[in-house]
């Protein structure tokens, strides 16, 4: 039940980064064509930082479930 | 065991946590226009990140802590039911052992135990009229037609009476007393699996001495 929460997080995480990198245009407070503003590009930034980190630590965290399943099946 | 998976958790919510903090500074640290779509986005994502973030981490610590727990290295939590009823179960063993201590140094003698049972239940064997105690004749007197004899099908104990007298023919119309055992059915159809001719009590009493050798206890009986 924790192991599942603490997976549902992360995958939370990404999206929250997803969003933090999407959020500039879609609520175009970043215009097209426009050079980037220092809230769009620390959006972008900090967003895709926790993309990629949540994305790796799923990852990390699903590898080492699979890992103690195999370690625990019985022989 | 595996680590890396709990330090993998625990290091992106500690990042999301960061982060979440870090997004509801920033409008004030870099200026942002006063409810802006910036500031606004600002704000709600990273209070809402910082959140999730801080349940993550709660998650992944407690996962790991439950898992160090099976793991043997973490010592088990003693929650307070437990302890409550460790409590209780001291009490009760104390309370065990104060009273079954002067039963084992008043422990008595499974001979004198006997001795006193056998004085006991020799003058009862020996009424006559009572509900479980009944007389009839012994194996010298006459025998009656075996058809007619529902009685000697009941489950009883058999024991010589004592003689009344030392004459001969008195004692060859000694009588023996049958003792119907305590929880046999009466009837024929009941007892009909039982030998015709009851047992005598003496070999009962002497197994039942074995018997309270045997356990050490009075509890046999």
């Amino acid at each position: 039940m924790v192991g599942r929460a603490g997976m549902a997080s992360l995958v939370i995480i990404f999206l929250t980064g997803a969003w933090l990198i999407a959020a500039p245009f879609a609520l175009r407070f970043q215009p097209a064509g426009t050079p980037w503003t220092g809230a769009a590009r620390m959006d972008v930034l900090v967003g895709a930082v926790l993309a990629v980190a949540a994305f790796a630590g799923f990852f990390v965290a699903l590898a080492g479930q699979v890992r103690e399943m195999y370690a625990s099946r019985p022989e | 065991m595996n680590a890396g998976r709990y330090l993998a958790g625990l290091c992106v919510s500690a990042l999301g946590l960061c982060a979440g903090g870090w997004l509801v500074l920033t409008p004030f640290a870099f200026g942002y226009p006063h409810r802006g779509r910036a500031a606004v986005t600002g704000f709600a994502t990273g209070g809402g990140l910082a959140l999730v973030a801080l349940a993550a981490l709660t998650c992944w610590a407690l996962a790991w802590r439950r898992k160090l727990r099976a793991d043997g290295v973490l010592a088990a939590r003693q929650r307070r039911r437990s302890r409550r009823s460790g409590r209780r179960q001291a009490r009760a063993e104390r309370l065990v052992l104060a009273t079954r201590t002067p039963e084992l140094t008043a422990a008595p003698d499974p001979a004198q135990v006997l001795t006193d049972l056998r004085a006991l239940l020799t003058p009862l064997l020996a009424a006559e009229g009572s509900a479980l105690i009944r007389t009839m004749p012994g194996p010298v007197a006459p025998a009656e037609p075996a058809v007619a004899e529902p009685v000697l099908t009941e489950p009883v104990l058999t024991v010589p009476a004592p003689a009344p007298a030392s004459d001969g023919q008195t004692a060859s119309r000694a009588v023996q007393v049958q003792v119907q055992a305590p929880g046999h059915l009466r009837g024929s159809r009941s007892a009909s699996f039982l030998a015709p001719s009851p047992p005598p009590a003496e070999p009962l009493l002497r197994g039942a001495e074995l018997l309270m050798v045997g356990t050490g206890e009075e509890e046999a009986w």
